[in-house]
């Protein structure tokens, strides 16, 4: 029994299905095209940034020459442990990034190898198989998963650099840089892998990429940041003779940075990511427009009925609620549909598509999408609104 | 003129004074209704005739609260409809009258009982009585077998008796038809007016049909002429 506008809009959807299977179907396939681009953005960005987002740090120290660029950025190793008595940092650690190769049974690939310390905020958190090597542990190294679907299991022994075997004793997960996957080593053997990659730089056990800080709980990180900056812009000397002075310590001038913006500052991310954004706002927008487009025809062809009903008594709220009712009906259908089709589409794609769907990104396209249909049918809704009853007079529905 | 204002034995429920309606203004102004007076007693059947364009459908809006008066005043019972606001005369509506019009303007994915029962809905109507309402009126004009019926499957009579149920479901006391027949062949027309004479007869509602057709109008027990907006000659009914 019809006692409210959303057994209005209902009723009407029910019994007039076959007139808006095609509008249904052409907003799915919008909402598809919305999520796939959606999830390849999101797919793009995280398997760039793997690598930063598996730690749980807050800040990132780089020194300045290497102008926030994980690759470049090379600190002394003591450094990290002189931040450890600032104010304000719980934690520290420190992590080095170095281009590399993996050769296995399976064929040889390219890879990004990990050096960081264990027991710190740089050793990756999502370890999903095994473990992760310890300081000083000769001869292993933990894997992106990504390596274990390629078939290297547990156990097997792998080749790093073209000469370094190394034991796979554990996987991690959401850890790739650079779309590369990942291989996490102690930093003594990160360095002489480096030494073998890089003849010419020479062998250093102290020159390491980055450091990474925890903060204690309610520290303030922009002043963390800065206290940081200060106190290495004037370390004492002493400090800087126990470090392995030989090495070329490029100074000690550094950028103390939040994570974020270290992971913005990952090369493609931040341009991959507001070319996305404009690509994906359009597609939503698009949406808005269909939904805008199939309510004013549809309110357009139902003007007589609706003044009829505005005549014999109808609120205008009723009349509202019953294509609001409409309008969030369509979307459901449409989103669902389209995730359902996108989720379909994932599982099809070449493996060198990143697709990838992660529920916030359903959801927050879900509701941008909403939020855009709904923008779109204000002009319907302001016709229903000002719908002067008394035009009933006029209409002639038969 | 002060004969329509009077007051006979019935009770008078829709009084307009000096109701006049002009659309627009400066030289493209046109009064459709120039100063109408008309009153309509409980259980009695007024026609309103005229020509096309006289102010038929204006005057009845303004009785039916769907057009406010540029000038003068509409009563319907105890309220003074012109002073209302959207609102109030949407309630009204709902509640106090019952409308028929040229086109049924049944709700097309509604069933014929649904189209009736949820004009309830409008006026608060409990769901139950609503439901019971509407098949009782649906069975009283012989519709009962098409209840579920949506209003494509029905013919133009069955969707005018339909529009008539609606119009009744809420029991106005105020029954108001714009050329219910017009759409309709001679005896269907003569079944739907003799549903909305006796509707008003034995409801005791006010009721007002316009029409254009003499035979209709027969079955009223007053018909006013109008013509060029001016109420006129009030002629007994035909034999
Ligand atoms: N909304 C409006 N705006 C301007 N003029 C209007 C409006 N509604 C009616 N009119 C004019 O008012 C006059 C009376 O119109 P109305 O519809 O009341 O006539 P009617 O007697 O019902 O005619 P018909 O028999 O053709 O239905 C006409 O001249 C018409 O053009
Ligand atoms: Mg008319």
């Amino acid at each position: 029994m019809i006692r409210s506008g959303v057994d209005l809009g209902l009723a009407e959807l029910r019994r007039t299905l076959g007139r808006l299977w095609s509008s249904t179907a052409a907003l799915t396939v919008l909402v598809t095209l919305t999520l796939t681009l959606a999830g390849l953005a999101d797919a793009l960005e995280r398997d760039s940034t793997g690598v930063l987002r598996s730690l749980d740090a807050d800040l990132v120290v780089f020194n300045e020459e290497a102008r926030l660029q994980l690759l470049r950025s090379r600190v002394p190793a003591p450094l990290g442990g002189s931040l450890a008595f600032v104010d304000g940092v719980q934690r520290t650690g420190t992590v080095g990034l170095l281009p590399s190769s993996l050769s296995s049974e399976s064929g040889r690939e390219r890879v990004t190898v990990v050096g960081y310390t264990a027991r710190t905020p740089a050793e990756p958190t999502n370890v999903v198989e095994g473990r992760v090597p310890l300081d000083g542990e000769p001869g292993i190294a933990a894997a992106d998963v990504h390596l274990r679907d390629r078939g290297i299991a547990l156990g097997d022994t792998v080749t790093l650099a073209g000469d370094r075997d190394v034991e796979i004793v554990g996987f991690v997960e959401d850890t790739r840089f650079l779309q590369q996957p990942t291989v996490w080593v102690p930093h003594d053997l990160w360095s002489r892998v480096r030494a073998s990659a890089f003849p010419e730089a020479g062998w250093s056990e102290t020159l390491v990429g980055a450091i990474v800080v925890r903060l204690s709980p309610g520290a303030d990180r922009e002043q963390v940041a800065a206290t940081i900056e200060a106190e290495l812009a004037d370390l004492d000397q002493d400090i800087i003779d126990r470090m392995d002075s030989d090495d070329a310590v490029e100074g000690i001038d550094v950028d103390v940075v939040p994570m974020t913006a270290a992971l913005d500052a990952i090369p493609g991310v931040d341009v991959q990511r507001s070319t996305f954004s404009v690509i994906v706002a359009l597609a939503v927008a698009v949406v808005g427009m269909v939904m805008g487009l199939l309510f004013a025809l549809l309110v357009a062809e139902r003007r007589p009925v609706l003044s009829t009903l505005r005549a014999i008594g109808a609120p205008p709220r009723m009349l509202v609620v019953m294509l609001l009712t409409q309008v969030v009906a369509l979307w459901a259908v449409a989103t669902t549909g389209g995730t359902l089709a996108t989720f379909a589409l994932a599982q099809v794609v070449p493996e060198a598509m990143p697709l990838a769907l992660r529920p916030i990104v359903v959801a927050t396209i879900a509701v941008a999408l909403l939020a855009a249909s709904a923008v779109g049918a204000t002009a319907a809704l302001r016709r229903v609104v000002r719908l002067d009853p008394a035009t009933v007079m006029q209409e002639d529905t038969e | 003129m002060s004969d329509y204002l009077d007051d006979g034995p019935a009770r008078t429920i829709v009084r307009a004074e000096g109701c006049t309606k002009v659309f627009g203004d400066g030289h493209a102004s046109v009064t459709a209704v120039a100063d109408a007076d008309l009153t309509i007693r409980g259980g009695e059947l007024l026609a309103l005739v005229g020509p096309s364009g006289s102010g038929k459908s204006t005057l009845l809006s303004m009785l039916g609260a769907l057009l406010t008066p540029t000038d003068g005043r509409v009563r319907i019972e105890d309220v003074d409809v012109s002073t209302l606001d959207e609102r109030r005369r949407t309630e009204l509506r709902a509640r106090r009258i019952g409308f028929v019009f040229q086109s049924a303007g049944l709700v097309p994915f509604l069933t014929a009982e649904e189209n009736v029962a949820t004009v309830g809905a409008f006026a608060g109507l409990p769901r139950a009585v609503a439901r019971t309402s509407s098949r009782e009126l649906l069975e009283q004009l012989g519709m009962a077998d098409r209840a579920d019926h949506l209003p494509e499957a029905l013919s133009g009579g069955e969707r005018q008796r339909v529009a008539i149920a609606r119009a009744l479901l809420v029991d106005p006391p105020v029954l108001l038809a714009d050329e219910p027949t017009a759409h309709l062949d001679a005896d269907r027309g003569q079944q739907v007016i003799e549903l909305i004479a006796s509707a008003v007869h034995d409801g005791g509602r006010a009721g007002l049909v316009v029409t254009h057709d003499p035979r209709i109008a027969a079955h009223a027990d007053r018909v006013v002429h109008i013509a060029d907006g001016r109420l006129d000659v009030m002629v007994p009914p035909a034999p």
